[in-house]
């Protein structure tokens, strides 16, 4: 490439400066992504007077990321397909009822995961194949989805005499106060998201698949299998949160996992992401995106903001950073 | 007398962040003349056609119109002053009605009260039609439309305004034969009418026979005007690349013979616009494949890739397929039990794409920007993509494999990027070209169906090109190779067919004797 010989006196006067807004240009997703967090993470711990890192309130954010940070991981995959998916919610509900039920039939722990396991990948399957069989966009057959698992539940709630809770809190342990085992658990499920979607045939065939199916076709990519691998990790992904979900209240009602859906997209805006997918996609806009959110939930709290406004607050940010992605110059459009 | 000077710019110069695509340049184009422009890939063409038809805007200097300052800021201030363009890569959209196509972004021109006269706008664009004798019915989407006849609806739509100033950029070689005549039919008409013309070409040869003067670019920099009297090949071509070209432009031996072992094979094949096609590629061989536009070349190549439904007949290939994972344990076992695998070819029949990768064919499709490429992934990732079974080890990709790849790619094609994260979007047309050619070259495809493989890419590249298919051939690959440009035919393939209303009516077999003129005949 042909280097820039000839910068002349005012050109060098102002390199400095244009250089360095070139490169936040150049990288404005970045930029949105880590800025989100920054501007969170200061903003809280000044107006709590650091009370956002004590220990207590450390422990608290963590088992409150677990849930969101591994869907969102999860998710990713399919949200990069340019897909985008709505049902997480009702999954998660349906999911804990069942391990609930299969937990109090004196299943142990780990038949109880794998059953949430297969339990949610058998509803993420389902809606791929939906929306493959019937030719609709996913988001639709997610609809429909989250309104057949939630359904089930709301129906089983009602149904039954008591509440649908587990019996024996004690079997659930690992995943509601283990402290370490949470940690571990999160460190590796990001590990895994990373190495699948940078390293792997599976991530990079998804970015392709999201950005131009046809030609990701003709050069060798099962669009199809790709998109139900994704699926695939969704719901291995989703059945483990479902453990770390049911462990924080123990019972299973009408509301369980109400919102995710929604926090799950705001975490990837958050993050940075387009939500149209494709190679612009970051796996860290998961990771980042959801401990923004996560810590924007717990401070606004902590200072003392009511539940009900928390979620007005989400939105307002959410059409901020959408604002601000959306906002593409011309030039890149235009064909040449 | 001297020509009147319609348009002018002084020290035009655009910059893409660091990236100076064109540098100071200094040209004039004149009222009854059509001016050629010529420059290797990336050498700034078709950045300055986009600054002078508002696509993009000026970095610095000026265009003059008439020895009136003129800035336009979008492609309706070109429009008002009679400029159009026929932009290199694809100008119309998907979705909508080819009469939209023809009239986009001047739906007003229809308006009566709130509404869009339909009716009118259907007439209106039917006569545009006329003048590129597409006869289609407008009401329908401009996706039934192939790639050729698309251009035709962007030149119609280029004419409808009257130009004083008409701006093809590199459209010839996305057309057919005859539609090339047309387009120079329509250049010398508008020479005649006064008008000016700006031609870009790499086709030497045409841009000498056409151009009444040329403009030569280097790296974004004006380097010389040739006006037609000066004219010379070699002269020219040493002003664009800076330095002698060495070597034959194609193969130089005529001979023809190949092993005789069939790879790849149509029987008996009828599919959308194709009659009972029956055709053998041996080992070893190019075979070109060529004819006008409706001969059904282009849909030949997606029959043989799998990517087109047949109503009769069969592709079959042989015995290349790459073993599934459990086949492979399998293999393995035999391989410690008796110490080879067999050899054999058998005939697997290719109903699908999934089914030709796996037998590794590959396929450079003619519509690169939407079947080939991935604009918005980086050049790596796109070089890439279709070799990552062969970047894998343990199911991991590494960066240093993937990086590996890439480079030895940009090298040996001599793409033009500021880095191998580059978006795709970002290159010029040539480099694209390039991307999608080299994305089938690097792995290990072993027939290769490549569909105008050469389109838009300058002539030491071409040359390179042309030795890598040679290379290649020699090296027992298998070339299907399709294209408009008959020279290219006559100078690569051992043997030619050529098609004419979608079935196969002539071949011809590696000879001094076959020249441009007899392929015509039989074309047409
Ligand atoms: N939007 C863009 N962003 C960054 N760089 C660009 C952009 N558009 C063009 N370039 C760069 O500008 C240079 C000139 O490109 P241009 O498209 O004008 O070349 P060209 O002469 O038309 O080549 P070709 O013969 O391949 O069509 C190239 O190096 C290209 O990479
Ligand atoms: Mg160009």
């Amino acid at each position: 490439m042909k280097e820039v010989t000839h910068i002349n006196g005012a050109n060098a006067r102002s390199g400095g400066l244009s250089k360095f807004l070139q490169f936040t240009k150049a990288n404005k997703n970045i930029f949105i992504q880590y800025s989100s967090l920054i501007l969170v993470f200061s903003f809280f711990m000044i107006m709590s007077n650091g009370d956002l890192l004590s220990v207590v309130n450390l422990q608290t954010i963590i088992r409150q990321l677990a849930v969101l940070f591994i869907i969102t991981v999860g998710l990713m995959f399919v949200f990069s397909h340019g897909n985008m998916d709505i049902s997480v919610g009702g999954v998660i509900a349906l999911t804990s009822m069942i391990v609930t039920f299969t937990l109090n039939a004196g299943a142990s722990l780990f038949v109880a995961t794998l059953v949430a396991i297969v339990v949610s990948v058998g509803c993420y399957l389902l809606n791929i194949f939906i929306a493959n069989q019937f030719k609709l966009m996913a988001v639709i057959a997610s609809l429909a989805i989250m309104f057949s698992t939630r359904g089930v539940v709301t129906y089983m709630v009602s149904t039954s005499n008591e509440s649908i809770k587990v019996e024996d809190i004690s079997k659930l342990a690992l995943f509601s106060s283990n402290l370490t085992f949470t940690i571990t658990s999160l460190i590796v499920i990001a590990i895994v998201g990373i190495v699948l979607f940078n390293y792997s045939k599976i991530g990079k065939q998804n970015k392709a698949v999201g950005d131009n199916p046809l030609a990701a076709m003709q050069s060798g990519v099962d669009v199809k299998k790709s998109k139900v691998i994704s699926y695939l990790i969704a719901g291995i992904m989703i059945g483990f949160a479902s453990m770390f979900s049911l462990a924080r209240s123990y019972t299973v009602s009408e509301n369980s996992g109400m919102g995710l859906e929604m926090d799950v997209i705001v975490a990837l805006v958050l993050g940075g992401m387009a939500l149209s997918g494709g190679s612009k996609s970051k796996i860290s806009s998961a990771i980042v995106g959801s401990i923004t959110l996560v810590l924007l939930n717990n401070g606004l709290i902590m200072i003392g903001v009511r539940p009900e406004i928390v979620s007005l607050v989400k939105g307002i940010i959410f059409l901020i950073v959408v604002f601000f992605i959306l906002r593409r110059p011309r030039t890149e459009v235009i064909p040449r | 007398m001297d020509k009147e000077v319609f348009l002018e710019t002084v020290n035009l110069t655009k910059k893409f962040d660091e990236v100076l695509a064109v540098d100071k340049v200094n040209m004039q184009v004149k009222l009854g003349e059509i001016k050629g422009l010529i420059g290797e890939n990336g050498s700034g063409k078709s950045t300055i056609s986009a600054m002078i038809s508002g696509l993009h805007r000026i970095t610095s200097g000026d265009i003059y119109i008439n020895k009136k300052k003129y800035t336009p800021k979008n492609p309706l201030d070109a429009r008002e002053k009679k400029i159009s363009m026929i932009v290199q890569e694809t100008g119309t959209i998907n979705n909508l009605s080819i009469a939209e196509n023809v009239f986009l972004g001047d739906e007003v021109r229809f308006k009566k009260n709130t509404f869009v006269n339909r009716k009118k706008m259907m007439v209106e664009a039917k006569k545009a039609l006329e003048a590129v004798e597409l006869d289609v019915d407008v009401t329908k989407s401009i996706n039934t439309l192939n790639f050729e006849q698309r251009k035709l609806v962007e030149i119609a739509r280029a004419l409808y305004y009257n130009p004083t100033l008409f701006i093809v950029d590199e459209t010839t070689t996305a057309l057919s034969h005859e539609g090339r005549v047309l387009i120079h039919r329509i250049m010398r008409r508008l020479k005649s009418e006064n008008k000016a013309v700006l031609f870009i070409s790499h086709d030497l040869s045409e841009l000498m026979e056409i151009c009444d003067s040329l403009t030569v670019l280097r790296d974004g920099n004006f380097i010389r005007d040739f006006e037609k009297e000066q004219f010379d090949e070699n002269e020219i071509k040493q002003e664009m690349v800076g330095r002698e070209l060495e070597g034959d432009f194609y193969r130089s031996d005529y001979d023809g013979t190949s092993t005789g072992q069939v790879v790849f094979q149509a029987k008996n094949v009828s599919a959308q616009g194709l009659k009972n096609i029956n055709l053998e590629l041996h080992k070893g061989e190019i075979l070109g494949i060529g004819g006008l536009s409706g001969s059904g070349m282009h849909e030949l190549g997606k029959v043989m890739y799998g990517n087109i439904r047949l109503s009769a007949g069969e592709v079959l290939v042989y015995g290349h397929e790459t073993p599934s994972f459990f086949q492979k344990l399998w293999k393995q076992k035999d391989k410690q039990n008796t110490g080879n695998m067999s050899p054999e070819a058998k005939p697997i029949r290719l109903t699908n794409i999934k089914t030709a990768i796996a037998n590794k064919v590959g396929y450079v499709s003619k519509d690169r920007d939407q079947e080939t490429l991935i604009l918005e992934a980086s050049v790596k990732d796109n070089l890439t993509l279709s070799a990552l079974d062969k970047l894998d080890s343990y199911g991991l990709i590494t960066q240093k494999a993937e990086k590996r790849f890439a480079q030895e790619q940009i090298d040996s094609l001599l793409i033009k990027c500021s880095s191998m994260n580059q978006t795709v979007r970002e290159l010029s047309g040539g480099n694209k070209q390039k991307i999608s050619f080299g994305k089938w070259i690097g792995n290990d495809s072993k027939i290769l169906i490549l569909d105008s493989p050469t389109r838009g890419v300058d002539v030491g590249v071409k040359t390179k090109m042309y030795q890598l298919l040679y290379d290649l051939k020699q090296q027992g690959y298998s070339i299907l190779l399709i294209s408009e440009e008959l020279q290219e035919l006559i100078g690569m393939s051992d043997r030619i067919l050529l098609m004419k209303d979608g079935a196969i009516t002539k071949e011809f077999h590696r000879s001094e004797k076959v020249d441009e003129k007899t392929l015509i005949q039989y074309m047409i």
